[in-house]
């Protein structure tokens, strides 16, 4: 039970801390608005409680698929703001309308991640902590999970400040890019269970390299969406969206700093 | 020149949705087994499926708890709530065996997906018991 504890927050709420890494990495010079941030966060949790009230509702609509519907159309709707936010945050215009814009955007893309990936682990967490010998187990699994996620986001953090420093200007928002197509990829994760989209055969397997389900699985999945057996469709899907990401974002052409990396090492 | 552009986009997008949606595939009836959780076990714990064939997966909780139908070999994973009843399509698969668990009690909610051959589709599992849609 402990380890399962561990394993499932680190599989739903990873996200949620990466995001929270990404968007701090860039606060200061996106400048994005710290309270923005905290009601976003403060928004995402009581949306997340009133989504868990209601998700047993929402997964019996639609002949049994609404929840897949529910979360894909979210997952598309942070997409599209995900890319929105970089776009503004791009164009070399500071005014006070722009700013607010910029934190709004990442506020709300927040609250909706917190909302989207919390809501699973409070139904697990919820549904068990009745029973009298899980009750330990799960609140040590909290915070051993909590501790690994904090870990792995702050690294994460300081990863993304020291390469748009040193290395490229724009590794934040690639990395943002990325966990934006990885949500596209598990749109089509969603829709494949239910049938919207006609699946095939897997076209490969790596889960002989890296496990899907192992603690570098999660991490590789909330940075970029990995999927160890996707389909054609779903790799064709996931380069899409990476183009249309890098047509939408328009990030600058020579944001390289290999001279400040040349001078550190020198 | 823009609006040529512009045209071709949109004719790309409506040919995009146009085949999704009136694929013959996404909207083919799917043959139905049913699969059923019950003191945080899979009943019947092996399924049988004919191979090269998409089948609906109704998956019935009885337990008093969550439950999350996991399988890395489906690449499929779907919580089910207390008392109530998830769909999920799998396949088409080649002839083979494939795991699937319960996330929340991975010890002891377990089952494999038997895909054969020889199977007649109409051999699809029936409840035990009869239920309507989400009120079990």
């Amino acid at each position: 039970m402990l380890i399962n504890t561990v394993l499932l927050f680190l599989s739903n709420s990873l996200v949620i801390f990466m995001i929270l890494a990404l968007l701090l990495s860039v606060k200061n010079k996106f400048s994005l608005s710290g309270a923005a941030l905290f009601v976003g966060a403060l928004v995402g949790v009581i949306l997340m409680l009133i989504l868990w009230l209601c998700i047993d509702t929402i997964s019996q609509m639609n002949d049994d698929t609404g929840l897949e519907w529910f979360y894909a159309t979210l997952h598309l709707i942070v997409y599209f703001l995900i890319l929105f936010f970089i776009n503004i945050s791009n164009k070399n215009i500071q005014n006070t309308s722009r700013n607010q814009k910029k934190s709004q955007s990442a506020a709300v893309v927040l609250a909706l991640i917190i909302m989207l990936q919390g809501t699973n682990f409070i139904v697990y967490f919820i549904g068990y902590w009745s029973h009298e010998d899980a009750l330990n187990a799960l609140f040590i699994g909290v915070i051993l999970g909590a501790g690994i996620c904090i870990s792995i986001s702050v690294l994460l953090y300081f990863f993304c400040s020291f390469f748009n420093e040193r290395l490229y200007g724009r590794s934040t928002e690639f990395i943002l890019i990325l966990f934006s197509c990885g949500l596209i990829n598990k749109t089509s994760d969603l829709l494949l269970q239910i049938d919207f989209l006609p699946s095939t055969r897997m076209i490969f397997d790596l889960n002989f390299i890296v496990r899907e389900k192992s603690e570098l699985g999660y991490f590789l999945k909330a940075l970029f969406g990995y999927d160890a057996n996707p389909t054609i469709l779903q790799v064709g899907l996931y380069f899409t969206a990476l183009l249309v990401a890098f047509i939408v974002c328009q990030l600058p052409k020579k944001p390289w700093r290999f001279f400040r990396l040349k001078e550190v090492i020198s | 020149m823009k609006t040529h552009a512009v045209f071709i986009k949109k004719i790309s997008i409506i040919s995009i949705v146009l085949f999704l949606t009136f694929s013959p595939d996404v909207w083919a009836k799917r043959t139905e087994y049913v699969l059923e959780l019950k003191d945080h076990l899979f009943f019947p714990a092996v399924i049988t499926i004919p191979p090269n064939e998409k089948v609906k997966l109704i998956i019935y909780n009885r337990d008093t708890t969550p439950e999350e139908f996991d399988s890395f070999d489906l690449n499929r994973e779907k919580v089910i709530f207390p008392n109530k009843k998830a769909v999920i399509f799998i396949g088409p698969l080649p002839v083979g065996e494939y795991q699937f668990f319960g996330e929340f009690n991975p010890n002891s909610a377990k089952g494999t997906i038997s895909v054969k051959s020889t199977l007649h589709n109409k051999e699809a599992i029936e409840p035990i018991i009869e239920n309507n849609r989400g009120d079990i």
